[in-house]
């Protein structure tokens, strides 16, 4: 600033003096000529009326001169406002593409991790104190976990790592408020959700790492393929069946796992190489078969909600990919035929379908979970009932599937939508990402896993609000369970990866320009 | 603490946890808002922003394209003389379609699409063949020769001694589609097909009127 107030006085002062100088100039000139002029008769005889009267019209012809001058300078200063408006100009963009390259947490992004750091901390404090005449140790660890951890993976990490600092931001806020509310109505719950959160974070470094760096896809696509494909096939041979779907594997020494959660990566995989490389609907037909693989199984291990996120996904990733309008509707066709099918095939969807429509018809037994929740949001009201109040243990399935009517109940229906204007912030800075990707392959990675994140919270937060059947799929980033948590944090990797391309792309443009 | 304690400090926690919660999503709107705008101006002030290259026009037949527009080559997309493609090329003897392309390391990767294909530095490159073009590349597409200008990458152009185009004959299935980003479909190039007629049909009465 005052380097440039310099700049601004040494162009200004020159101009300013020299019109000075020049006016100076001009006066005694004039006045010695008309005093020579007039010199030739009466000069001798009456110097001192001559004097006063050549003073009179220099004092007329004053105003003139002040106008001329004044004429000269404004010019000169127009001039340098010009100049210095350019300077400012020049200024902006410099600053603007400083700002644009820069990584890192700016003001807004601190406050919110800030914020989240303590609405952790008060959450687990308040639960420690929970239990009369004690302290719970334990809360106590979880926080000092938890909220280091937040702070650093959103205010370190960006500098250091390809990580957008406002994707990584809202994330770390939507883990942070499921740890607390898990924490409070089951502890056990809560402690092995922050761990499966330090796991994901680990995968999430890696996809954000891989998806930044690599150049060369086609041999890691493959491999996901047969992945895919062999990890769906997993729970047909081992698997059990469990509330009517057969979709986990348990592994001994390492627990259950959902394969078809971690399969999403690889369909988002597949889909992208085949449908930015090859633009032809027979060059994308591997990616077509692949996804059509993986719906036959998951129709077999019966799970639906998980097979129509595919197959949604894989019809918004084809209409961006080719904007064939006739061939979408030809697919949306074709699900909504399978889904009829699946309908009247499946005596689950048709009591699924029955529920929703009316779960009063059956209040004790089949509609019993909707009915829960639906009391469970009306009881909370616009602030809930209190953190660890209520009785959230009354939903089946409280922890995983209807976790958003607990978050109602406990903090309140305000509470409960400002979340969902937290995930509609995280996919739109996602569409943001994806724009700024230089090749259609980053950009249908990045849209692959904004559909699925977007299609995926609709579909639960829609059933359990009774908005639209229930269909058995976890909350992304809130929900307990391991896979569910690590494959969302994955996909956050991948929109880091692709914005960290995006940036390198625009540092490269900036140091061209 | 007391149960009764609990239950207040708790519903004070429920009032703090909106205010957090509003305070989060509001800031977070308004960094989103204002990352959106900065990139915008930032790419206003950098006209060649995405582009891998530029084709520089050498020698062109029409008035609509004048010898030395350099025209920016994204990373990847098509060339034609539709005004869809990413490389526009509005002279009438180029094909709507001509080629598509992409950047892979330090090359451009050219596919021709029309049956007429078109040459990379002296070689005939036809449909299905993929042309790997370097810094320096000359194309001929019709009457019109462009220079391909990849950015930053002069070093490479005098550095490289091997040939700017090599063959690989890509799979049949991508000509003759219509959808997406490849070939024409049937009415495109029947609509094609109708301009070129009136094209030959103009410059056949030009000639028999100078004859005349």
């Amino acid at each position: 600033m005052a380097r440039r107030q310099e700049v601004y006085t040494a162009r200004r002062r020159p101009a300013d003096e020299e019109v000075r100088t020049s006016a100076k100039d001009m006066l005694p000139k004039k006045i010695l000529v008309r005093e020579e002029e007039r010199a030739g008769g009466e000069a001798a005889q009456k110097p001192a009326a001559k004097a006063a009267s050549s003073a009179r019209k220099t004092e007329a012809s004053a105003p003139r001169r002040a106008a001329r001058s004044a004429k000269q300078s404004g010019a000169a200063s127009r001039a340098n406002k010009r100049a210095l408006k350019e300077k400012k100009k020049k200024d902006a963009i410099f600053r603007d593409r400083r700002r644009a390259v820069s990584r890192g947490a700016d003001f807004g992004v601190t406050v919110i991790a800030l914020l989240t750091a303590a609405f952790e901390a008060m959450g687990l404090m308040l639960a420690a104190l929970r239990t009369p005449g004690a302290m719970d140790t334990q809360a106590l660890m979880l926080m000092a976990a938890m909220v280091p951890l937040g702070l650093a993976t959103t205010l370190l990490l960006p500098r250091a790592l390809p990580i957008d600092a406002l994707i990584m931001a809202l994330t770390n806020f939507l883990c942070g408020v499921s740890v607390v509310i898990l924490y409070t109505v089951s502890p056990e719950r809560g402690v092995r959700q922050t761990v499966f959160y330090a796991g994901g974070l680990a995968v999430m470094l890696l996809a954000a790492a891989v998806v930044s760096r690599k150049r060369r896809w086609k041999g890691l696509t493959l491999l996901s393929m047969v992945l895919g494909i062999a990890a769906l096939v997993l729970p047909l041979l081992f698997g059990e069946w469990n509330n009517g779907a057969k979709n986990w594997v348990s592994v001994p020494g390492l627990g259950s796992f959902q394969p078809s959660e971690l399969v999403k990566l690889c369909v988002v995989l597949t889909l992208a190489y085949y449908f930015s490389a090859h633009r032809t609907v027979a060059q994308m037909m591997p990616a077509i078969l692949f996804v059509g693989a993986c719906l036959l199984l998951l129709m077999l291990q019966r799970d639906l909600g998980t097979a129509l996120i595919y197959y949604m996904t894989t019809l918004v990733l084809f209409y961006v990919a080719c904007g064939n309008v006739p061939l979408t509707v030809l697919g949306a066709g074709g699900g909504a035929a399978a889904a009829v099918m699946g309908y009247q095939m499946f005596a689950h969807v048709k009591v699924r379908v029955a529920m929703w429509k009316n779960p009063w018809s059956d209040p004790l037994d089949k509609g019993y979970q909707i009915i829960q929740a639906l009391l469970a949001i009306g009881s909370g009201g616009l602030f809930g009932v209190g953190l660890g109040q209520g009785t959230p243990e009354k939903i089946p399935a409280y922890y995983n599937d209807f976790i958003f009517a607990v978050i109602c109940e406990q903090m309140g229906l305000i509470f409960g939508l400002l979340v969902l204007a937290v995930y509609l912030l995280l996919i739109a800075r996602g569409v943001t990402v994806i724009t700024r990707a230089r090749r259609s392959f980053d950009m249908l990675l990045g849209c692959g896993v904004l559909a699925m994140l977007a299609i995926q919270t609709l579909m639960i937060v829609g059933g359990v609000i009774k908005m639209i059947p229930l269909t058995g799929v976890t909350m992304p980033l809130m929900s307990y369970g391991g896979s569910s948590l690590v494959s969302c944090l994955a996909m956050t990797g991948i929109l880091h990866g692709v914005s960290a391309r995006a940036q390198d792309n625009l540092e490269e443009d900036i140091l061209g320009a | 603490m007391n149960q009764a304690w609990y239950q207040v400090v708790s519903l004070l926690f429920g009032y703090a946890g909106a205010a957090i919660i509003a305070v989060v999503v509001l800031l977070g709107a308004r960094k989103l808002a204002a990352d959106r705008a900065l990139w915008r101006r930032v790419g206003r002030e950098l006209p060649r922003c995405g582009a891998a290259g530029t084709l520089c026009v050498l020698t062109a037949g029409e008035r609509r394209l004048s010898a030395g527009t350099e025209l920016p080559v994204p990373y990847e997309g098509t060339l034609g003389s539709a005004h869809s493609c990413d490389v526009c090329i509005p002279v009438r003897r180029v094909h709507m379609r001509s080629a598509f392309f992409w950047m892979e390391k330090d090359a451009l990767h050219m596919v021709a699409l029309h049956r007429d294909g078109f040459m990379a530095d002296g070689v005939p490159v036809e449909p299905g063949d993929e042309a790997v073009l370097r810094d320096g590349a000359v194309l001929c597409i019709g009457e019109i020769r462009l220079a391909l200008r990849l950015k930053g990458r002069t070093a490479d152009r005098e550095a490289n001694v091997g040939p700017y185009v090599t063959k690989a004959r890509r799979s049949k299935a991508q000509q003759g589609r219509g959808d997406g980003l490849g070939a024409p479909g049937k009415g495109e190039a029947r609509r094609e097909r109708k301009i070129e007629s009136r094209t030959t049909e103009k410059a056949r009465r030009t000639g028999a009127a100078k004859k005349g």
